[in-house]
Order: C-alpha cells, then structure tokens, then sequence
C-alpha cells in the first residue's frame, strides 16, 4: 500500500501536473491527522496513503480536480503544528507555504479538537488572505456529542468554512465550490477580509516597525509578501541561519538583510528591556493565539452532556493497549494473530497458483518451440525468467496480499502511535527516538518507505540510527521467505491447525530478534558514531477509529499485488534470465554459477549456510523477494529435478542439497540481517546525502547479520 | 482542597493541573507551546506506557505522549480534579468581571 503514489519527494505526481500549468494551486495544509490525505483523495480521487497517526504523509502530492469546467491543482502537503517545524517533512510543509505557490490554502481542522485546529488557520491568516477552513472529521466529532456552528465560525474568521467528513465523502463538493470561488477571487483580485490576531501591545508596537521596514525593502524586492507575517517571522526567529542560507523564505533581499537585522536587533533588545525576553516573546506570541482560537472556537461549539462516553471507550482501550502487562502482551498477541492469519490464509491461493503455473509451463514451452524460437532462449524464458517470475507470484504473493491490508486495518485504527508509545522507553535507553517505533512498522511494508517515514524524527542523529536499523525488520519481500522456512522444515510433524499456530509464534519470534537487534545497534551507535542525548519527543495519540474494513482490504490488495507484480516483472525477470545464464554458461566444465556458489561455499558453511544461498542472497540484491527462487534455481541447475510446484517438493529439494534445521535457522537469520535491498540503499542516499551513512547501512547490518550466523552456526554445531 | 505546585511528570495518572510556567525544555519549547502548553492551560494525564515513562497527557482535546524529561520542564498547578479546576475558572471569571 505504500509507495505507489508516494514515491519519496512526489516527483512522480508534480510530473502528472505540470500538464495544466495555469490551473489555480490548492494547498491542502492543517495540523498532523486531521485526515488531510482523505480530503484530497476525495477531491482528487486518487489513492494517496492514509493512517491513523500524526506523520503517515512525509512528502507533498499532487492531483487534479474539476470543478465548473475549470481545473485546480492540489497539493497535499505534510501536517504540521504550527510555522516553527521541527522535523524534515515539517520544514519541507512549511518552506511549500511561505513559497506563496499556493494561490488559496484548505486548512483542515479536526472537529474533535478545533481550537487547536482554529489556532493553525490564525497562524496561516497571517501568511495569506485566501483561507478555506475545511472541519473535517464531523461524524467523528458529533458522535462524541460535539457540533460545530460553521456558520458562526465563517462569521467570526471572516474565511469561507466548510464542514465536512472526507471518509464518507461529506462536504467535498461544498469543499470544492468554496474552494474553486477563492480561487476565482484570487484571480480577479478582490481580496478577502482575513482574521487578525492582536499581540500585546509593546509587540505589536515592533511590528509594526519591522512591518514598515520591510513594506519598503520589498517594494524593491517585489517578493509580494504579507509583511505581517514577515515581521513577526523575523521577531521570532531565534537563529536566522536558516533565513541567511535561504532569502527566499526571509522575503528580503540577501543586500537588505543587513538594514533588517540592525531594526529587528533593536526592536529585540527594547522588548527585552521591558522584560520581554525571546522566550517570553514567543510563548505570549502564541497563548494569545490559543486564547483568540478558545475564545472562537467556545463561540461556535455546541457539546452535549454525555459527551464522554466515546473517550471513555477510548481511554478504556488506551488502558488495555498501554497497560502494565496488557500492553506488552497485546503487542505480542496482535503480531501473532497477524501472522497467523498470514500463514492460514496465503496456504491456499499459494497452493493453487503453483498447480496453475506448473500446468502452464508445458503449454508455454511448446508454444514456444511452435514460433521457432532457439532452444537456448526457449530454456532461459522458460527455466529462467517463467519460473522465477510464478514462483515470487505463487510463494511470495499470497503472504504479502495477506498481511498488508491486516497491518493496514491495524494502522487505521490507530495502534501505531500506542506501540510507539509503549516501545518508547527501550528507544530511550537505546538513545533513540520513540518515533522509531514507527518507521520500524513502516519497515514491515517496505524499507524504503520506512527509511522516507524517517523524516518525522526530528533530530538528525536520531534519523539516521532509524534508517540504518530499519533494515532489521523484514519487509513484505523478505518475511514470506521466513514463513516459508519455518513451515517447511519446523511444522513438518505439526498437525493442523496448531501448525499455523506454531509458525506464527516462531515468526513472531523472529521479529522479536530482529527488533532485538535493532535497538542493540541502536544502542550501539548512539555510543559511539552518533554519540548524544536522546533528544526530545512529543507524540500524539490519536482516537482510536473504526477502519473501513472492506475499502481498505480491497485497496491494499489491489496495490500490493499490482506493486509485487511489477517489481517482479521489472526485477525478478531479468534475475531469472541473468541467473539461468549463469547457470547455463561454461567455464572450463563448470558452470559460472557452481564457480561462484563453489567459491563462497566455506563462507557459506562459516555462517551455517551453504554458496548457493549466499549467491542467492547476493543476486537478491534488486529485490528479496527473488532469494528463494533463485536459490530454488541453483539448486535445480546443480541437480535434475524439476516440476516443483509446491511447498513440500522445495522442502525436498532443500534438503537433499543438504539443509538442516540449523541451515534453515542461520537462513532465516540472515534473511533478517544482511544488506538493505537496492531500493533501500538509494532511499537511503537520497534521504541522507551521505556517501558514508549509505555505506554504513548496508555494512552493518552485514555485519550483524555475518555475526549472528555465524554464533548460532557455532553453536548449533556444538549441540 | 489542596493545590501545589509541581513538574508535569509529577502528576499521577488521572490527575489534573494547570500549567505556570514552560521552563527548560530543550527544542521541545515551541512545540509544547504550539501544542498548548500555555500559562493557564489544562492539562490532565491519563496514563503511562508499560514502564512508567513516557506518560500520555490530555490537552486542548488532545492526547500526548511525553518522556518524563521533557515534561519535568513543565511547572503545574495540581488540581484534584477536573472539574475543581473549571469551578475556579468561572470563580475567577465572575471575580474579573
């Protein structure tokens, strides 16, 4: 469900617009979760990802929609809390906004928490007039016995305010028409009468000095900004190293910077004199900001008495998610169940699309032989590139169509944030952030996207220890291969149903080691290449919400199997030719791939594994999802045998090659530590910029993983 | 009724304050602020993770999870309740005007 249309940096989708240049631009901005996402899927109707939790959009997106034969442009951009941001994707929000790109801006509120929502659009109404407050979230709001007055709330900012619920659907066309109507306005030049906040006097007073000051510099400028907003951009900039690097964002001239900085200094120091320190500026800058937006937002709600008793189910829940020994064992439990429903359910399909492929096989080989293609190459689209590709369909699919839409369900009920909270304090000790927790679970999806999550960690040293032990969760391509390993050589003599059962505990096991290893290295490099204190971390706990069970299952099926079947056809086919050739080329007698399994072979034996899995592993590098199949490959290319259709004929074929149990083991170890994918790598460089943390992220879980096999081999061996 | 000042961490679950004063918090300050840690805001928590910290803490109809460290910074006016603390507000209220 990840990365289709959230390619890191949304590269992809600003190509898709730049068709219509003209179109009036849309940002859709508001604090983290109040379904920004949902409202531009509706208004859009794309599949941009969405979550139950505070960071699920780390990277704008863009869409298209119509309205009155016109066409807009929407940009979705990451939450944020206010314009002072914290973490990457927040500065990323905030720089898109201050760039005055968006000629109007939707800002999406939470019903059930307007006042903060309100106090947003008061910060935004001091950057620009064209505001569409969209209170979204209504039904949500309104079940917990909270109403919104729209109307009132229109009157009293003095903005168009549009109440909606996106998940349903409710309210985008109203969205839609208020939007395209600002717009239209912005166009023809009448300006709309946005909401001022008044400051304490002796801060207005400054100001407004500043404010004249900059009125002057930009009329030389022309960077046709609100000069309010620049002002009070300027007061409270504690270091402007951000505004000397980019003069953009400042809207001054890099030659005025100067003449700006004598006055704001001035205007600092005489605040500073009447007892107004730069703190003290800041926190009254912003409680008269919550004050005005309580005092609106007391104005436009309506609570009924028994409002409570949705919160009371929530904190209910929180309690039994959070608790004690509850908290840690739900953890557990709900892994479990997941991968249970996992191993279940993916025996069947995966089952009966071997069956189908093996069946295909002959009909494609005599076809081929039909259009006189040369044996050479009817071998290698055959054996090679056909069987590679329906083995990562019928062993890899079924697993990863099955868990994703489950975590799915899970994500959108907003477990999430729970298990970052209850993982927390192990962070903490690790030297990490708590919000690791998180990018961790993105893990399981992908690691690539989960390296791209990152941006929600706000400090620097505290990323990169995320996204180099990232890589310890096994993504969707790599834990169908433990589910395999674990069904063929430990559930043998398991009768069902404790079979899946038992699986499930093992694999369950598994990401407890690699979680284990995670946090160890964690720990690890916060002693030593990324020495510091834990900074920091203020996560949000969403309400829990009923996820749309049906949309979602079939949304995430759809796009996890669309997304393995591309991956598959642009990666593990040419794998599958590469391999078979590799296979099937002769080097003085030997083929080149018994050359190279041969070569790494005591290595191999060292780690408790054999060459051919390490080759596998090395060749698996553009994608792991190809490991066991290509090792199923180089296998057969070794032997003669052939018909492989099902789970037990591999289990068969392993172990006449000579695999144990404790092969199996050091296997499934690896699978769990060794280099991050290729996709990974590059998300990597390209969220890092670091030559250095690129390497290093493929180095040491290497590393780690070499060690672990190599212990548990030794070990093994000793028993 | 006994009212006392102390840290935000302090506080026992299902205890509620009001804030006094935002101290030393690091570059979590602005942050507190935008997410309503002001001088005179209610704040209750609600309850802990499995090992005590960190804490999830209700404010302005939000729900979040601060370390214990970070939330030390955070002086507060305990209340035994809730409801105490809106009874005093209306009091002050009618005293105001």
């Amino acid at each position: 469900m990840f990365l289709f249309n959230q390619l890191p940096n949304g590269k992809q989708s600003r190509k898709k617009t730049t068709a219509d240049p003209d179109g009036a631009v849309i940002a859709l901005a508001g604090n983290p979760n109040v379904g920004k996402s949902t409202v531009f899927n509706r208004l859009t109707g794309l599949h941009q990802h969405t979550g139950n939790w505070a960071g699920k959009t780390v990277s704008t997106a863009e869409g298209v929609f119509l309205y009155g034969g016109e066409c807009f442009r929407v940009v979705d951009i990451p939450g944020m809390y206010s314009y002072s941001p914290h973490s990457a994707e927040e500065r990323a929000a905030v720089e898109f906004l201050r760039s005055g790109r968006a000629d109007a801006v939707i800002v999406v509120c939470d019903a059930g928490c307007l006042a903060r929502g309100i106090g947003f659009v008061l910060e935004t109404a001091e950057l620009t007039d064209n505001i569409i407050v969209c209170v979204n979230l209504t039904d949500e709001a309104e079940s917990r016995g909270i109403h919104v007055d729209t109307r009132r709330l229109s009157q009293m900012l003095g903005m168009p305010v549009v109440s909606a619920s996106a998940a349903h659907g409710n309210g985008m066309k109203e969205l839609a028409q208020c939007a395209a109507r600002v717009c239209a306005d912005v166009k023809s030049g009448a300006r709309h009468n946005g909401f001022t906040v008044k400051y304490p006097a002796p801060i207005e007073e400054k100001l407004k000095i500043i404010e004249s000051a900059l009125t002057e510099e930009q009329s030389q400028c022309q960077t046709g900004k609100n000069p309010r907003y620049l002002a009070l951009h300027w007061l409270l900039d504690d270091s402007h190293s951000r505004l000397t690097k980019n003069g953009d964002s400042a809207g001054v001239c890099p030659r005025e910077w100067d003449a700006i900085k004598k006055i704001v200094r001035k205007c600092r120091e005489e605040l500073a004199e009447k007892g107004l320190d730069y703190e003290k500026i800041a926190a009254s800058v912003a409680s008269r900001r919550i004050l005005t937006a309580d005092a609106i937002c007391e104005q436009c709600l309506i609570k009924d008495d028994g409002q409570t008793s949705r919160s009371e189910l929530d904190r209910r829940l929180d309690r039994i998610f959070t608790g004690r020994v509850s908290g840690r064992i739900c953890m557990l439990l709900l892994l479990c169940v997941v991968f249970w429903l996992t191993i279940t359910g993916a025996n069947y399909p995966s089952e009966w699309l071997s069956r189908l492929f093996g069946g295909f096989e002959e009909t494609l080989r005599s076809w081929l032989a039909f259009c006189g293609i040369p044996a050479f190459f009817k071998n290698m689209l055959v054996d090679g590139v056909y069987r590679v590709l329906t083995r990562i369909i019928a062993v890899m699919l079924p697993p990863m169509a099955i868990f994703f839409p489950l975590f799915t369900l899970l994500e959108d009920a907003g477990y999430l944030p729970r298990a970052a909270f209850n993982l927390d304090n192990c962070l903490r000790r690790c030297g990490a952030c708590g919000k690791q927790a998180l990018t961790s679970c993105m893990g399981f999806g992908c690691n690539a996207v989960g390296v791209t999550g990152c941006r929600i960690i706000d400090s620097p040293r505290e990323r990169i220890m995320a996204m180099v032990t990232n890589s310890f969760i096994p993504c969707n391509g790599r834990f169908p291969m433990l589910i395999a390993l674990i069904s063929m050589f430990f559930l043998g003599s398991v009768h069902p149903p404790l079979d899946s059962i038992l699986g499930a505990v093992l694999l369950t096991g598994l990401i407890c080691v690699g979680l284990a290893a995670s946090f160890g290295v964690s720990k690890l490099l916060s002693v030593t290449l990324l020495k510091g204190t834990p900074s920091s971390f203020a996560l949000e706990l969403p309400p829990y919400r009923k996820p749309r069970v049906g949309s979602v299952i079939l949304r995430s099926v759809l796009d996890r199997t669309v997304f393995v079947l591309g991956r598959a056809a642009a990666v593990a086919a040419p794998a599958g030719a590469v391999i078979w050739i590799m296979a099937n080329v002769h080097v003085g007698g030997d083929s080149v791939l018994s050359v190279i399994c041969q070569f790494l072979d005591p290595f191999g034996h060292f780690l408790g594994m054999d060459g051919v899995i390490l080759t596998a592993f090395l060749l698996g590098f553009p994608a792991n999802e190809t490991v066991i199949p290509l090792m199923i490959m180089a296998y057969m290319a070794q032997g003669s045998m052939s018909g492989i259709d099902d789970i037990s004929a591999i289990h068969a074929l392993f172990a006449s090659n000579g695999w144990t149990a404790s092969t199996a083991v050091c296997t499934m170890l690896f699978t769990l530590m060794h280099w991050p994918c290729a996709t990974t790598c590059l998300t990597v460089y390209k969220e890092t910029r670091s030559v250095k943390w690129t390497v290093l992220s493929v180095i040491i879980p290497t590393f780690t993983g070499c060690a672990v096999c190599a212990a548990a081999a030794a070990l093994m061996r000793f028993f | 009724m006994k009212n006392s000042e102390c840290a935000l961490c302090d506080l026992q679950d299902g205890e509620c304050g009001r804030v006094v004063l935002l101290g030393e918090c690091g570059n979590l300050r602005q942050r507190l602020l935008d997410l309503g840690f002001v001088e005179g805001a209610r704040v209750k928590r609600l309850f802990s993770a499995p090992s005590g910290n960190p804490a999830a803490y209700l404010i302005r109809d939000a729900v979040i999870a601060l370390r214990a460290s970070d939330a030390a910074g955070i002086t507060v006016m305990k209340y035994v309740s809730f409801q105490s603390v809106t009874k005093r507000q209306t009091k002050q209220e009618e005293d105001h005007s």
